[in-house]
């Protein structure tokens, strides 16, 4: 969608080039990024089980300020996941976008 | 009896102004090829750059995973530099400038290129002002009164100018490869701007690169400055005020040669870069682990307090102290 005006103006088109990296400098990035979602998934279990325990305590004492900090705690740690995902995606498609 | 029988003053004579005149003409043609390089000639090849960069769009892209679980983890621990629903629209954005980068620096390039042949006019008009002067001069056969007050002085500045001439060029061409150098890395900093924490590298580039592309048009401006006094200096011709014009020319052209800092930067570039994320991330650390602890010591302390309060009275020793003495008022 983008390319072809942006080469017919500036006679300039980039297209990333997968192919052309070494094998194991790819499979290090996907790695890398697969241990930093890793990392990210990890913090959300951390904070859905703390969001969790803090929702029925704050239930069972009646602390409704804590309570409603919880759910809002959770919705973020639970959402962390389909935002990593929605983000991908999001780069997916504006790659899509340049391609001709 | 004549002081000079064999004429060797004459030859000496001659031999000075020979020399001058090839100096000044060697000065004449590096301040003309100065010129031609301020055109396309020492200006990025942003199509040979090309397969370069589209390598390091595919590592950019391989790494927008990366830096966006890091700013969506950064934001659940509280850090101060962390992004949650907003990296959405940040990766479009990097992803965007990530494709769009190099056209985006070759269409400023082009601009950058247009403004520093701004005084290519007025440069080609006093070059043919002052070969028309030095045909006169040397049709003359002598110099009645040259730069500095002898023709050594004319062949220093000459000599001069050509080094200040050459080292501009090299300037020149220093200054294409670093711009094609830091366009490739374009890709990799935009997509590192997903990450508020990395954003500052991104403005950092642009403004090493719009500082990069703008040396062009200063070092063309310093150059026709001096060149400008110079060539005054040469032609009006005279007595201590050409001379300090000449000195002045040149110093004006040293200032082409040294203006721009912009160049001494790029190579401090990693260095400045560096030092204040590696303090950022160190202080970083220690915000996100205190305010990782405050969010747990707000609920944990809450919930003490509300239990504490339903304590039945036989561990009344556990309860606060000062319910324990509205409880015994």
């Amino acid at each position: 969608m983008f390319n072809a005006p942006i080469g017919t103006l500036l006679d300039i088109v980039v297209r990333p080039d997968f192919t052309g990296l070494p094998p194991s400098l790819l499979n290090g990035l996907q790695r890398l990024a697969d241990n930093a979602a890793g990392i990210l998934l990890l913090v959300s279990a951390v904070g859905i089980g703390l969001s969790l325990t803090l929702w029925v305590a704050g239930s069972l004492v009646g602390a409704h300020s804590l309570v409603s900090r919880a759910k809002s705690s959770l919705l973020v740690a639970a959402s962390s996941g389909a935002l990593l995902y929605a983000t991908v995606i999001g780069a997916n498609y504006m790659t899509g976008l340049f391609r001709s | 009896m004549t002081s000079d029988p064999w004429g060797l003053q004459a030859y000496v004579q001659t031999l000075e102004l020979a020399l001058a005149r090839s100096c000044v003409e060697a000065a004449q043609s590096a301040v003309l090829a100065l010129l031609g390089a301020l055109g396309q000639s020492t200006e990025p090849d942003f199509n040979q750059l090309a397969p370069a960069y589209d390598r390091m769009l595919a590592i950019g892209l391989l790494l927008v995973a990366f830096f966006a679980s890091m700013a969506i983890a950064e934001y659940q621990l509280g850090g101060s530099h962390g992004a949650g629903f907003s990296t959405i629209p940040r990766t479009l954005v990097a992803c965007f400038a990530a494709f769009v980068g190099l056209s985006v620096i070759g269409y400023l390039e082009s601009y950058a290129a247009l403004l520093a042949t701004a005084w290519t006019p007025d440069f080609l008009g006093q070059n043919a002002h002052l070969q028309d002067v030095i045909t006169r001069i040397y049709s003359e056969g002598a110099l009645s009164t040259p730069a500095l007050g002898s023709v050594v002085g004319l062949v220093v500045t000459a000599i001069l100018t050509v080094l200040l001439a050459l080292f501009v060029y090299v300037e020149l061409v220093l200054r294409a490869a670093m711009i094609l150098v830091t366009a490739v890395f374009v890709p990799m900093v935009a997509t590192m701007w997903i990450w508020p924490r990395l954003a500052a590298a991104a403005g950092h580039m642009a403004q090493f690169l719009v500082g990069l592309l703008l040396s062009k048009f200063v070092i063309a401006t310093a150059v026709y400055v001096g060149y400008s006094i110079i060539v005054r200096g040469l032609v009006d011709g005279a007595g201590g005020a050409a001379s300090s014009g000449m000195v002045i020319g040149l110093a004006t052209l040293g200032i082409a040669a040294l203006a721009p800092l912009v160049l001494l930067q790029g190579i401090h570039f990693g260095q400045q870069a560096s030092a204040p994320l590696a303090r950022g991330w160190a202080v970083a650390g220690a915000q996100m682990a205190s305010r990782a602890g405050q969010r747990l010591k707000g609920p944990a302390g809450q919930l003490l307090d509300r239990g504490r309060q339903r304590l039945p009275d036989r561990l009344d020793f556990l309860k606060p102290k000062s319910q324990k003495e509205a409880n015994d008022a």
